[in-house]
């Protein structure tokens, strides 16, 4: 019977590195945000844990229903081994901080949090200290999924919490461990969730093939193989030690009842689903982040289908654009249920309204995009004849059958009347005239 | 006046006659291998830096020549704390501080400035040499378990190993990371406490400092005899102590008695158990903070076509043998089938010890023991003789163990040679070590 077990390692969203202040961001200019700390210096030694770092962890542990060790002392350990990437040639890495969790039917072992090496070019021999030093949460599940779908599933959900959750950055890196009823093999570094899948359905293969041997492997994400890194005989002690330049984390009742979470999101997407009877699909939206929720469920009574396919497309299509979260965009929701409103009520068309959430977005105020322009019939049909007599040539590709360009005319005629009035009605009007 | 506070006061053209002579002293003293980086044109007065303390575009080797070519990219704390002085120069020491006598520096053995053929002490050698033949006015030295009271008792100085979590270690690279601190060394106690007034106070970037409130202790040393009691050891006088070192050291608490300081004797039966327990939980650390010594970072590379060869190779020829000893026993100490037996006992013997020595130091407010229990030796004599050489750390682990201060003022000579009294005291009690040292000093 097959058996996969995954070791996760997320990336919580911090400003700055987990022992030292520099910036937790990458950059296009190798070793920019680096110090004497992170780069292990003769001399340094770490700051205080990222406090954001371990708040987040703690989110992740209840979130995965994990019991945390409250009143233990929890030390940072050294885990020794040579690299380049690694400053000091040992890896900062927590004793477990939650134990014994269960989330999507999968059982937690449990969660620590450890520093990120740098990256190491093998082919050029350079290091980029960069992304040295970042926080990561790593979450160890028991050996629960029995196909490489159920790890797929596992971790798309994982990923769904951590963005309604708003804790973080984009990307994982899972240790896949696999059984086909031989040894237990690893094969470790796979860095997409879809690239775990694709690991897991070859190596399961492999060792039907094959047989399996105690062994690490590395998944080749181009060729979509796994290839031998190393036996396990030939493993390296690490010879873990508290770190004594680093004070044990206790964790504490108040720490833990300080970090409170929204509604379970899979609970909230079946209410969500029931009571304003949108679609699964909208409801996973929605709860894409627990803001663009918050809002949603406010802003609901205005006609609950209408608002979700508004914030679903029109505002965070804009938001994706501009690649921000709707905290950052720093909305007034008095202004968004305005702006709802008036489309609702007709007083300007969805276009319209999508115009005056740019420049709303953009710094300016909501009152005066929505001051109803009405256009009367005579105007809508005098801009009409107007852009019929400008494009003669599309009026005629139209009458000879090419249907698309109408889109184009209407597109016209709206622009023409600073989109006041609804597509529709262009529409009827304009294919009125043309025949 | 004592020689420091003369030296603060001194009008600016004396003061350049002065540091002149001070810089004569160490090309005239070459031999001794104090200096290993010699900062010229200082124009205040001058503070020598132990070579294992970075001072930003100063290059810094920790005496070892894995890191032979390193320069610094920023500056220790207590190195940015100090003010109004010039940085005379870089000094030698056992290397990372592997040793109790300044032989094993990879630049030269450091020489005893009363006599060139017997060892400075260490690890903060140079700093003992530079002061006692007068190559600077004060020095920053480190100690992990009496590397910088060792050589001054060997050399004739002041030392004051501060309280753990009082100075900032951000900058001193690694020996044994929860004993090691950053003192003061000087001509006398009033220079001590001058530059431990300016290193104090909590530091983010050793989040081990405590938030302390702030002393000055060189405006502070003054004290009535009478306030005092001092626990005197019983050890000072057993078999493991060199007579003479003895008989000068109870005198010196004579003297003490005579000029109205308490007295108290105690007990500590354990206290030769401390060196092993030692020298496994400082091997333990050391084996760790020397993984990122490995040829790529910083210092030479030897050449290979794989990243384990180089790392060895590296390692093989740049890292001395008492180096490798260390990192040896303490891989083998942490190794996981290994770490219960030993290094878990060691940890587990040094909270008993802990124990021991507080009690004993509830007792009185200062406790005295002999520096260093033997007179310092030839350095060919101890040079391939570890074990003899770890004996010489029987009364060092007394401050380091609980977390304390200890001082180190000299206290006689036999012949040439200077001996140093030990002066420890309750956690973040410096200012009574200090205040004790001061009274003693005046009595001579």
């Amino acid at each position: 019977m097959t058996m996969i077990g995954l070791e996760v390692h997320m990336y919580p969203k911090t400003e700055s590195k987990m022992f030292c202040t520099c910036k937790a961001e990458l950059s296009d200019e190798p070793n920019r945000n680096i110090c004497p700390i992170c780069t292990g210096q003769p001399g340094s030694k770490p700051m205080g844990l990222n406090r954001k770092a371990f708040d987040i962890a703690l989110a992740m542990s209840k979130a995965l229903n994990c019991k945390i060790v409250v009143g233990k002392k929890v030390f940072i350990q050294r885990k020794h081994y040579f690299y380049p990437d690694l400053p000091n040639n040992y890896q900062r890495t927590s004793e477990p901080l939650a134990i014994e969790g269960m989330f999507q039917g999968v059982r937690i072992r449990e969660l620590h949090i450890e520093e990120d090496p740098g990256q190491y070019e093998l082919k050029r021999g350079e290091v980029d200290y960069n992304r040295c030093g970042f926080p990561l949460i790593e979450i160890v599940t028991e050996p629960d999924m029995k196909v490489p779908d159920d790890a797929y599933k596992f971790l798309n959900s994982l990923k769904e919490v951590i963005d309604y959750l708003g804790i973080g950055r984009e990307g994982f890196k899972v240790d896949t461990n696999v059984s086909t009823g031989g040894e237990r093999v690893e094969v470790k570094n796979v860095n997409s969730i879809e690239n775990v899948k694709r690991a897991l359905e070859h190596e399961i293969e492999r060792q039907k093939k094959e047989g399996a041997k105690r062994e690490t492997r590395h998944f080749d994400a181009l060729f979509g193989i796994t290839v031998s890194l190393r036996e396990k005989e030939t493993v390296a002690d690490y010879r873990y030690m508290p770190d004594p330049d680093v004070p044990p984390i206790i964790v504490t009742k108040q720490m833990v009842d300080g970090i409170r979470l929204p509604e379970d999101l899979f609970e909230l997407r079946k209410r969500l689903v029931k009571s304003y009877k949108i679609t699964e699909e909208t409801a996973t939206v929605l709860t894409s982040d627990q803001d663009l929720v918050k809002l949603y469920e406010r802003l609901a009574k205005i006609e609950p289908k209408f608002v979700a396919d508004w914030l679903k497309k029109d505002l965070k299509g804009e938001l994706n654009y501009r690649n921000k979260s709707l905290a950052e965009a720093k909305i007034d929701e008095k202004e968004i249920e305005k702006l709802l409103n008036a489309i609702n009520d007709k007083k300007i068309t969805r276009l319209k309204g999508k115009d005056v959430l740019r420049s709303y977005l953009d710094g300016k105020g909501i009152g005066k995009g929505i001051k109803p322009e009405k256009v009367s019939k005579q105007n809508l049909d005098k801009a009409i004849d107007s852009i019929i007599s400008k494009n003669k040539e599309v009026v005629e590709k139209y009458k000879s059958g090419k249907i698309t360009v109408l889109n184009f005319l209407i597109g016209e005629v709206n622009r023409k009347i600073d989109k006041a009035v609804d597509v529709e009605t262009i529409k009827k009007e304009l294919m009125k005239k043309i025949g | 006046m004592m020689q420091s506070e003369k030296v603060l006061k001194m009008e600016a053209k004396e003061l350049k006659e002065h540091i002149a002579r001070q810089y004569d002293s160490i090309e005239k003293h070459r031999k001794f291998n104090a200096f290993i980086t010699v900062n010229k044109g200082a124009d205040r007065p001058t503070i020598a830096i132990k070579d294992n303390i970075t001072v930003k575009g100063m290059r810094a080797t920790g005496s070892s020549k894995i890191i032979d070519n390193y320069i610094a990219p920023y500056s220790a704390t207590a190195v940015e704390r100090l003010k109004n002085l010039s940085i005379i120069g870089k000094t030698a020491l056992d290397a990372f501080g592997t040793g109790s006598t300044g032989s094993n520096s990879d630049y030269g053995p450091v020489r005893n400035p009363h006599d060139e053929k017997r060892v400075a002490g260490g690890s903060s050698a140079g700093n003992g040499v530079a002061l006692a033949l007068d190559m600077c006015d004060f020095a920053l030295g480190t100690d992990t378990y009496g590397s910088l009271r060792s050589p001054s008792s060997f050399c004739g100085v002041v030392g004051l190993r501060p309280s753990y979590g009082l100075v900032s270690r951000y900058g001193l690279m690694d020996l044994s990371m929860s004993l090691d601190t950053i003192g003061p060394m000087a001509h006398d106690v009033y220079g001590a406490a001058y530059i431990l007034s300016m290193i104090v106070g909590h530091d983010s970037r050793d989040c081990l400092t405590e938030k302390s409130k702030k002393i000055e202790y060189h405006k502070e040393l003054d004290i009535d005899a009478k306030r005092l009691t001092m626990i005197v050891l019983e050890e000072n006088d057993s078999d493991l102590v060199d007579r003479k070192v003895a008989k000068t050291v109870a005198s010196a608490v004579e003297r003490l008695e005579q000029a109205g300081v308490k007295k108290v004797t105690a007990k500590l039966p354990d206290l030769d158990k401390s060196i092993p327990m030692y020298y496994l939980s400082m091997a333990a650390e050391f084996a760790s903070a020397m993984q990122k010594f490995d040829g790529l970072r910083y210092g030479p590379r030897e050449e290979g076509y794989e990243l384990e060869e180089i790392v060895s190779k590296t390692r093989g020829r740049y890292l001395n043998a008492e180096i490798k000893r260390r990192i040896m026993l303490g891989t083998f100490v942490t190794m996981k089938e290994q770490q219960s037996k030993w290094y878990a006992a060691a940890i587990k013997a040094r909270a008993r010890l802990k124990q021991e020595i507080n009690k004993v130091m509830e007792r009185g407010d200062v406790l005295i023991t002999p520096t260093m229990p033997v007179l310092p030796w030839k350095i060919e004599e101890i040079m391939d003789d570890p074990l003899k050489n770890y004996a010489m750390d029987l009364f060092s682990g007394l401050a380091p163990i609980i977390g304390g201060p200890a001082l180190s003022v000299p206290c006689g000579n036999i012949g040439e040679l200077p001996i140093g009294l030990q002066i420890g005291a309750k956690r973040f009690d410096e200012l009574k070590c200090l205040q004790l040292g001061n009274l003693f000093e005046g009595l001579k």
